[in-house]
């Protein structure tokens, strides 16, 4: 709250004193672009930057709302806020239908961005026929005094609009990053599946930064449209704002809440120097130094002026994590029972007739499994035997092609991975997946929020499992070891009724192991049920319970772990394995 | 001048949207503007808004190039007033190519009080803001080449265009041909109005629609096709003129796309009674440059033609090619009638300073012919601003050179109609 | 009209299936976004036009060719060595950043050198056109075609039976693997990034053979690019050419036959349904998801 009122005020104060100081040439020109160019990019922001969706559709939605402003002004003699409003509608509609197509059908970066380019010409094409059969030449609004319809005369007025905005869209970006909001967005856009795995609606958190940041667009159309007093498919449809917004979003830095800011004022900078340098010129010197600028820019500054400046509102990626060498109370080891490590309920997981078909292939073919509260259950097989993918399914990253899984009495097979988290279905992954720009507790954090717990429980289970001295650390300092055990308080934050840990053992120390080994003890003992696919058999030996082996997709057999294991069958099906 | 200049800006990639300008540049030390009446300064400045960088860049140039040479001319004179007053300083703003750049330029002259008017070639949608801007700012603009009709239409005082509009070009274009078909005695069976559906087809398309049948007396028009001026082969949209059988289509296109339809009716052995079009892309240089001796006989509605038969456009033609190097284009022509109205309207109102000059502007009333009115047929400013006496000229490429065609008494050639084939032009 | 716009199609499509294949080697091999391509193209096109008219038709138009394509490549060696093979590790939207910059400075440059206006080149090489009944191809086109898709399958050797060609392959679908290949994974790269730019290069200086390019034109063959590497599957090889010609032939009859208002926005249409339908493109309908992803 102190930091959204300091900001609040610093902005005001600016926008006070700035107008006086800079005069006319700055409020009629560069001082308004800057602040407009901030608006733009500090919004960009939210989807390219906090949401790590490069959507390139930003001017396209300026278009829309500007045009949707003037044909409700000109040709229906309304408020243009009426048009403007359309247009926030058709935004939402379109933003959302994307964001539920790139979730359902996994489009991720690249064709994502295709995805928004597209629409992008789609809508500039469509408002060209639309000008074309009814606004031939475009919409021209006359010149006129209405500060209720944003006409101003004198055009200074147009700076105090835009600073509104930007003073709106900058405090929105603050309050958020700070808030746990901030970090579901960041954990969804470093690894999107991990996050999913713990319950994060990514529907909602992609569609809600698009949302927002198109709105914002379509209000500074509106804006633009009101200054220019003009409407044409050709001016406001520009390709060339979206690569200075795109610009000053690099340049400023994407992870930063002064991004936009300080992006778009290195942009107007760079243009001001160039018009210095090149006045009465050159044809096309000055865009071959802005190119050059750019491109120097993002070689050399690669978290842009933010990071460069390491400005105190800023949000370096790469935080000094401070890492607490000498143990305290908080890394005492749980005993069995501690509320910490328990789970939420007690239900079996049942896994019935899973087959798994992709691209011709038979991944799984017909696996039932069960887990059990209170018991450890490993799952080993040769290589390429469907280990992974049965988890998969289990956890319903992938979808299982026929079968049923069931916790209790509550049917999975239609849920996603998100429900299923909720349900109390956790994992951990083989690499684990980490949320690279959090620290370990803000990490951990999020598993617990899966499990309806928060900071605290976070903190408890680092504890419990002896690596309460990581809690501030970087994800970046981490050994790969530390990784694994982060990893696994992730899951356990989350009070996981049934717990899937997917080739834990592998590379860790001796020591390490051991950990990995008590601690998956006194998880057993809290009552989790847990499932456990692992190469390392001495592991599998010390630690199961029950032991299913998979071969080719099918149960070779199941059972005892020293009689499985002794089975003439399951040794042949390891030949050439080591033990 | 149209939107020769927008499609670039539409499919090129220019960085320079925003930007302002340097506080403080252009400083003044020529003296004031306009002290006490009777007093005129020795020295004026005329603000000249243009592209020198930016997609459009190639206009820009041509206009500079043109107001450089009519300044000197002035001044070689002794100045607007005579006898070393009145000695023009050019300001030139850089306007990018955009339309955000022209406003901030306007605003920026503006702000210098010596400034007296501001003459500015701009593709469509920066003349409209450029014309907005003026009028915030209560500066003279003098729109020198675009044919933007709404510049002179929305009620705005402070905008006087010199240049004609896209209508007139339309109709004087139809009628033209219309003239010229009628000289040789030839009468088409089946009229197509072809456009591109993008750009600035869309305008003349609508302007074609109302008048058209009225223009075309008693032709048949059969068709009116719109096309994707983007679209890497035309050869379609002729297949379509050549089984409806048009035999006269007429046409306003862009640059690619004028090349493209006339290979295209090469490629397609299509040969109507004659290949015309009016504006975009048939009066540019590229297109000869490109079709060669493919493009001869084209007939075309532009700004004005090198050649015409007047004196004083020979005298301009050979002064510019003299200095420049290079014959100057229609928008050359175009900033350097301007140019002249403007100064010419300094002179006869004896206007030292910024808020004399619009009413000077509409009083100016000067024929083809007299000194710097090099394009038919001449200027003649409105009550609204606009130049009434302007018209299109109608010329022919031939060897890569525009040979005049109307206004009839202007002409230095006839056109051959109905046009040769294919095999003959090599 | 009808079979004049398939013609049409087929003759942009093969084109298209240059653009997209050098595009597709970039994107595939190195998973880098390139967005100075275009300026490749442009640039190759540019200098093929200015060359002198050869007396000889084809030796015209192979030097030209051979001057597109060494333009366009020495282009492309110049940005990855010096900007895009620093930045593969930093993710997708510095190098489109970077590359846009590139291509604003190249850009500012042909302009300098070869002025704003479009070019096209001195003479035809192959004046005169192939006609059979109502339709007609300019023998330029016919010959781009050709040459066109002459390379592309020359090239889909390259790739199967050279060393290299395979070893982009490989890199392409596991970059750790280029390692068994033998061959060094930045030389590797540096060599995909200037075929690319070769085969941009050699895209431009067919399309100015009928067509008059000018320097601002760059995005636009980038986009095309783009979105027919989209469409066809950024992993695949085959993919990309099919899509080529599917992408000239949905332009061609959109132009020919769509109502105004989808007109233009017809090609993106197709191509924003692919894209959510199909998101590893056309190559998933024989290829299957789970491999491409």
């Amino acid at each position: 709250m102190k930091r959204l009122g300091l900001v609040a005020g610093a902005m005001l104060a600016l926008a006070v004193v700035l107008p006086l100081v800079v005069g006319r040439a700055g409020t009629e020109g560069y001082l308004t672009d800057w602040v407009r160019l901030a608006v733009l990019a500090t919004s960009f922001i939210w989807i390219a930057g906090l949401a790590g969706r490069l959507a390139l559709s930003h001017h396209a939605f300026l278009g829309l709302g500007g045009y949707l402003a003037a044909i409700a002004a000109f040709e229906f003699g309304i408020h243009p806020l009426v048009g403007v409003a359309a247009a926030i509608g058709a935004v939402l509609v379109i933003t959302w239908l994307i964001s539920a197509a790139s979730v359902r059908f996994r489009i991720r970066d690249l064709s994502f961005s295709l995805l928004t380019i597209a629409l992008a010409d789609i809508l500039r094409h469509t408002f060209i026929q639309v000008e074309n059969k009814w606004f031939v030449g475009g919409i021209a609004l006359p010149l006129q005094d209405d500060p209720t319809r944003l006409l101003f005369m004198d055009r200074t007025g147009y700076f105090y609009v835009y600073a509104v905005l930007l003073a709106g869209c900058v405090l929105a970006h603050v309050w958020f990053a700070d808030s746990p909001h901030g970090r579901k967005l960041a954990a969804i856009r470093d690894d999107d599946t991990a996050a999913e795995s713990f319950g994060q609606r990514l529907l909602r958190w992609t569609f809600l930064p698009y949302a927002a940041a198109s709105i914002v667009a379509v209000l500074v159309g509106f804006v633009t449209v009101q200054e220019q007093l003009s409407a044409r498919t050709d001016a406001l449809f520009d390709i060339n704002l979206l690569i200075q917004v795109i610009t000053a979003g690099m340049l400023g830095g994407m992870r930063s809440r002064l991004g936009g800011v300080l992006g778009a004022g290195a942009v107007v900078i760079v243009d001001q120097l160039v018009i210095a340098a090149s006045l009465d010129d050159v044809a096309g010197a000055s865009l071959a130094v802005y190119g050059a600028l750019v491109v120097l820019a993002v070689m050399f500054l690669p978290g842009g002026l933010a990071e460069a400046g390491k400005g105190l509102l800023s949000r370096s990626p790469i935080r000094l994590g401070r890492m607490r060498t000498e143990p305290d109370a908080r890394d005492r080891v749980g005993d069995a029972g501690s509320i910490e490590l328990s789970p939420r309920d007690r239900r079996d997981l049942t896994a019935t007739d899973v087959r798994v078909v992709f691209g011709g292939v038979t991944a799984v073919d017909g696996v039932s499994v069960v887990a059990r509260p209170g018991r450890i259950h490993a799952i080993i097989g040769p290589n390429g035997a469907g280990k992974t993918t049965l988890f998969n399914s289990i956890t319903g990253v992938v979808a299982a092609t026929s079968g049923r899984v069931v916790i209790g009495d509550h049917d999975l097979t239609a849920d996603g991975p998100a429900e299923r988290a909720r349900q109390g279905v956790v994992r951990t992954f083989q690499i684990p997946r980490l949320f690279e720009s959090l620290t370990v507790a803000e990490n951990v954090e999020i598993g617990a929020a899966a499990g309806g717990g928060g900071p605290d429980d976070a903190r408890s289970v680092l504890g419990a499992l002896g690596i309460g001295r990581l809690e501030m650390a970087t994800v970046g300092e981490l050994t790969s070891g530390e990784r694994r055990m982060v990893e696994l308080a992730r899951a356990l934050a989350a009070r996981p009724s049934v717990l899937l840990v997917d080739e834990v053992f592998a590379g860790l120390s001796p020591q390490e192991a051991q950990l990995v080994t008590e601690t998956l003890r006194r998880v057993k003992d809290a009552g989790v049920a847990v499932l456990l696919v692992e190469h390392v058999l001495s592991a599998v030996r010390a630690l199961a319970d029950h032991l299913y082996v998979l071969d080719q997709g099918r149960l070779l057999q199941e059972g005892d772990p020293h009689e499985v294991l002794g089975s003439r069958e399951v040794r042949m099906a390891y030949l050439g394995q080591s033990t | 001048m149209n939107d020769v200049m927008s499609r670039r800006g539409f499919l090129g990639v220019s960085a320079a949207a925003i930007g302002g300008v340097l506080i403080g540049c252009g400083s003044d030390d020529s003296g004031s503007g306009g002290s006490s009446s009777g007093d005129l300064p020795k020295r004026i400045k005329i603000g000249g808004l243009a592209a020198v960088s930016g997609a459009a860049a190639a206009f820009g140039e041509s206009a500079l190039n043109s107001w450089r040479l009519a300044v000197d001319e002035w001044n070689d004179k002794g100045g607007v007033f005579g006898d070393g007053r009145g000695l023009i300083d050019l300001e030139i703003v850089d306007d990018r190519s955009t339309p955000e750049q022209a406003v901030e330029g306007m605003a920026r002259l503006a702000r210098d009080k010596d400034v007296l008017a501001v003459m500015g070639v701009e593709p469509s949608p920066a003349t409209l803001q450029a014309s907005t801007e003026a009028e915030r700012q209560r500066m003279p603009y003098i729109n020198v080449a675009s044919l933007e009709a709404t510049v002179n239409t929305r009620g705005l005082t402070h905008s006087i265009s010199t240049s004609t509009t896209a209508n007139v070009f339309l109709e004087e274009y139809v009628k033209g041909m219309r003239e010229l078909l009628d000289a040789q005695g030839v009468k088409p069976q089946r009229v197509a109005f072809v456009y591109e559906n993008q750009i600035v087809g869309p305008v003349y398309k609508r302007h074609w629609d109302k008048v058209g049948a009225k223009l075309v007396g008693d032709w048949n028009v059969v068709d009116a096709i719109g096309y994707n001026p983007t679209s890497q082969d035309l050869s379609p949209v002729v297949s379509r003129l050549k089984s409806a059988r048009v035999d006269l289509p007429l046409m306003v296109s862009y640059v690619q796309d004028s090349i493209l339809l006339v290979k295209a009716m090469k490629t397609l052995d299509y040969v109507p009674l004659a290949i015309s079009g009016a504006a975009g892309g048939w009066e540019t240089d590229e297109f000869a440059d490109a079709l060669r001796s493919d493009s001869n006989h084209v007939i075309c509605a532009g700004y004005y033609s090198p050649d015409l038969d007047i004196e004083e456009t020979r005298r301009f033609v050979k002064a510019y090619t003299d200095r420049y190097k290079t014959v100057p284009d229609g928008v050359a022509a175009s900033a350097y009638n301007g140019a002249y109205a403007l100064f010419g309207a300094l002179q006869a109102d004896r206007v030292g300073q910024r808020d004399g000059v619009l009413d000077a502007m509409r009083k100016v009333n000067l024929e083809i012919g007299k000194p710097g009115m090099i394009i038919p047929q001449g200027v003649k400013v409105t009550q609204t601003g606009a130049n009434e006496a302007a018209r299109p000229t109608l010329f022919q490429w031939m060897d890569g050179k525009k040979q005049a065609l109307l206004p009839q008494e202007y002409a230095t050639a006839k056109p051959k109609i109905p046009r040769p084939g294919w095999d003959a032009l090599t | 009209m009808f079979e004049q716009t398939l013609i049409a199609a087929v003759t942009t499509g093969a084109i298209y299936a240059v653009l997209a294949a050098g595009f597709s080697l970039a994107m595939g091999t190195m998973s880098v976004v390139d967005f100075a391509y275009g300026t490749y193209v442009v640039l190759g096109a540019l200098v093929a036009a200015t060359l002198p008219t050869m007396d000889s038709a084809v030796v015209d138009v192979v030097a030209r060719l051979a001057v597109g394509l060494a333009t366009g490549g020495l282009a492309a060696a110049v940005v990855y060595a010096v900007v895009l093979l620093r930045l593969t590790d930093r993710g997708h939207l510095p190098q489109l950043i970077a590359t846009l910059g590139i291509a604003l400075v190249v850009q500012g440059g042909m302009v300098q050198a070869f002025g704003a206006n479009a070019v096209s080149t001195k003479s035809e090489a192959l004046p005169g056109a192939f006609r059979l009944g109502d339709v007609a191809v300019p023998n330029s086109r016919v010959a781009a075609a050709v040459i066109g898709v002459a390379i592309v399958i020359a090239l889909g050797f390259y790739l199967s039976r050279s060393r290299t060609g395979k070893a982009w392959r490989a890199v392409a679908a596991n970059p750790r693997g280029a390692v068994l290949s033998g061959m060094s994974l930045p030389r590797l790269r540096l060599l995909a990034g200037i075929a690319s730019g070769a085969l941009a290069g050699l895209a431009g200086a067919l399309l100015v053979q009928y067509l008059p390019i000018s320097a601002f034109q760059g995005l636009e063959y980038l986009i095309i690019a783009f979105f027919v590497v989209a469409l066809g599957g950024m992993r695949s090889t085959v993919g990309p050419v099919l899509a080529a010609f599917l992408f000239a032939l949905v332009e061609a009859l959109a132009n020919a036959y769509a109502p105004d208002l989808v007109k233009g926005s017809a090609v993106y249409i197709v191509v924003a349904l692919s894209v959510v339908l199909l998101p590893t493109g056309l190559a998933t309908l024989w290829m299957g998801k789970e491999r491409l992803a």
